[in-house]
């Protein structure tokens, strides 16, 4: 076998295999004996079918799929035997052969860049402290209880914190907008985000008011004719709706199908608060791992057919959550090119430093997983019966370690923060 | 004779281990004829449809196998056979496979 390879460009390379064409006969006139055995022919006992007829029926059918075998696994060995790591094979296809002599293929391929001796022992890093306080389980449940905001009608002056229903006319160039009946808002007095001049309005304003004033629109407001203009406005006030905030008691404990009142709920709460806390934690570690890694290494080649496969997929798995057609290759191709060089480089840590896949880790973090769900052992039965689910596991286990070596190696620095800081930047 | 003609009388080569070593020992080809065909009609048939030059043909009549269906006696329809030996160093490649 003969193998020569051309460099066709940054990543991807040409290469002409040589198969001698003995080889390839002797494959293809052993297969036809295997055939011969267990052919059935009309007129011949079984296996007692002539060569010839053989050969002229199924020769041609025989030495395709040998050249396809041949092509397949010389393919292999040219590339163990040039030391490739190759990315994917783009194209590959046999030479006319003219009779005798010896089988020629070229195929092309695509090849992983040379990888750098990676170096994070100067990557800063900063790890987040944090303690969750009973100050953030607080803002939690405050968040809880502006969940279960209830409005009710009263018939007051408006005030502070009131939702005002509004009809509103606004007059353009002469024109009203609408031009029949009225469009309707409903602010609510002291979160007005759109119409600061509002506020001052409807204060104390009673149900039937009616008023004029002159309102600026924001750019993106929703009525298209109205949206970037300022234009005098015509309001009458429909109708002025208080809001409640349920107490912190069993009842709304139980709202949330906890049982045991307040101190339970509290636990609950926290308890979720610390696993979001690590995840955050780790989301932003590694984060700043792999930023700090694609940052520094960002020049790196990559082969377009490893970018491509990784659109495919991100494409797949879109369909496959939303059940639509996913948008075109192009909108992916920025992600999927990071995807792949960070890959790649996690790829690489793992391969220098000898890093491999630690079981228990596997096991722990199935468990964790199971976890947030009702049943945890149909869940952690169902990630081992499943290989793929487990593939997905061990990637991110190893992840995990790559990035764990990396905080060993790097310099890492502490920095202590509240729960909200964490929770902002990520 | 036209092709049609040559078409009628040759309905089909006949192949079996037989054949296939008469093909291999002696170049004879063996084909299954029209039962009123005659040994010129086959010669001339078989040369105007392979192109090879015919040296000879024996023919024989084929008698249909008895057979019955559900106790009630019948017959397979009989049918002419005819080895046709050509030039030796020419084939037919048509009928060496099937």
């Amino acid at each position: 076998m003969q193998v020569s390879v051309e460099k066709t460009g940054d990543l991807e390379r040409r290469m002409t295999v040589q198969v001698p064409g003995d080889s390839i006969d002797n494959k293809v006139s052993g297969r036809l004996n295997e055939l011969r055995r267990q052919v059935r022919l009309k007129g011949f006992r079984p296996g007692r079918v002539p060569m010839n007829i053989i050969q002229k029926r199924y020769g041609d059918q025989v030495r395709d799929e040998i050249l396809q075998e041949v092509m397949q696994s010389s393919l292999q060995e040219a590339i163990g035997e040039q030391e490739m790591r190759v990315a994917g094979v783009t194209r590959i296809e046999p030479k006319p052969r003219d009779g005798e002599g010896d089988f020629e293929f070229t195929a092309e391929l695509e090849v992983f860049p040379e990888m750098p001796e990676i170096e994070v022992s100067d990557l800063e890093i900063e790890r987040p402290e944090v303690e969750i306080a009973e100050e953030d389980v607080d803002d939690m449940i405050d968040t809880l209880r502006e969940q279960r905001r209830t409005w009710h009608e009263v018939s007051r002056a408006a005030e502070e914190g009131d939702r005002v229903r509004l009809g509103y006319v606004a007059e353009l160039d002469g024109e009203k907008i609408p031009d029949v009946g009225e469009h309707e808002i409903a602010p609510v007095i002291g979160k007005l985000s759109s119409f600061p001049e509002l506020e001052e309005l409807l204060r104390g304003a009673q149900v039937g008011d009616e008023k004029e004033t002159e309102l600026t629109f924001p750019e993106s407001y929703r009525h298209d004719s109205l949206a970037g203009k300022t234009a005098p406005v015509k309001l009458r006030v429909k109708s002025i709706e208080a809001s409640e905030i349920p107490e912190v008691d069993e009842a709304f404990a139980e709202s949330f199908g906890v049982e045991g009142g307040v101190e339970q709920l509290r636990a609950d709460v926290k308890k979720n608060l610390e696993r979001e806390k690590r995840q955050a934690i780790t989301n932003q570690i590694k984060q700043a791992v792999t930023d700090g890694l694609a940052e520094r290494y960002g020049d790196l080649g990559l082969p377009a057919s490893a970018v491509d496969q990784e659109i495919r997929q991100m494409q797949e798995q879109m369909q496959q959550q939303t059940g639509q057609q996913p948008p075109p290759a192009d909108q992916f191709r920025e992600g999927a090119e990071k995807r792949v060089r960070l890959g790649l480089l996690l790829a690489e840590v793992a391969r220098q430093h000898d890093i491999s896949i630690d079981s228990g880790r596997v096991q722990s973090k199935i468990e964790e997983m199971a976890e947030t769900y009702d049943q945890p052992e149909q869940v952690i039965e169902l990630y081992r019966s499943e290989p793929r689910l487990m593939d997905q596991v061990e990637n991110m286990v190893l992840e995990e370690q790559v990035i764990d070596w990396v905080l060993e190696n790097a310099k890492v620095s502490n920095k202590s923060m509240s729960f909200s800081e964490l929770m902002g930047q990520s | 004779m036209n092709t049609e003609r040559m078409y009628q009388i040759v309905r089909r080569p006949h192949v079996s281990e037989k054949t296939a070593l008469l093909q291999a020992d002696s170049n004879q080809y063996v084909f299954e004829v029209r039962s009123d065909a005659s040994k010129s009609d086959i010669k001339r048939a078989v040369e105007g449809l392979f192109e090879v030059d015919v040296e000879q043909v024996q023919v024989l009549n084929v008698k249909g196998k008895q057979k019955s269906f559900r106790l009630v006696p019948g017959r397979q329809k009989g049918w002419k056979k005819a080895y046709v030996r050509i030039k030796s160093g020419q084939s037919i490649e048509e009928v060496q496979a099937d």
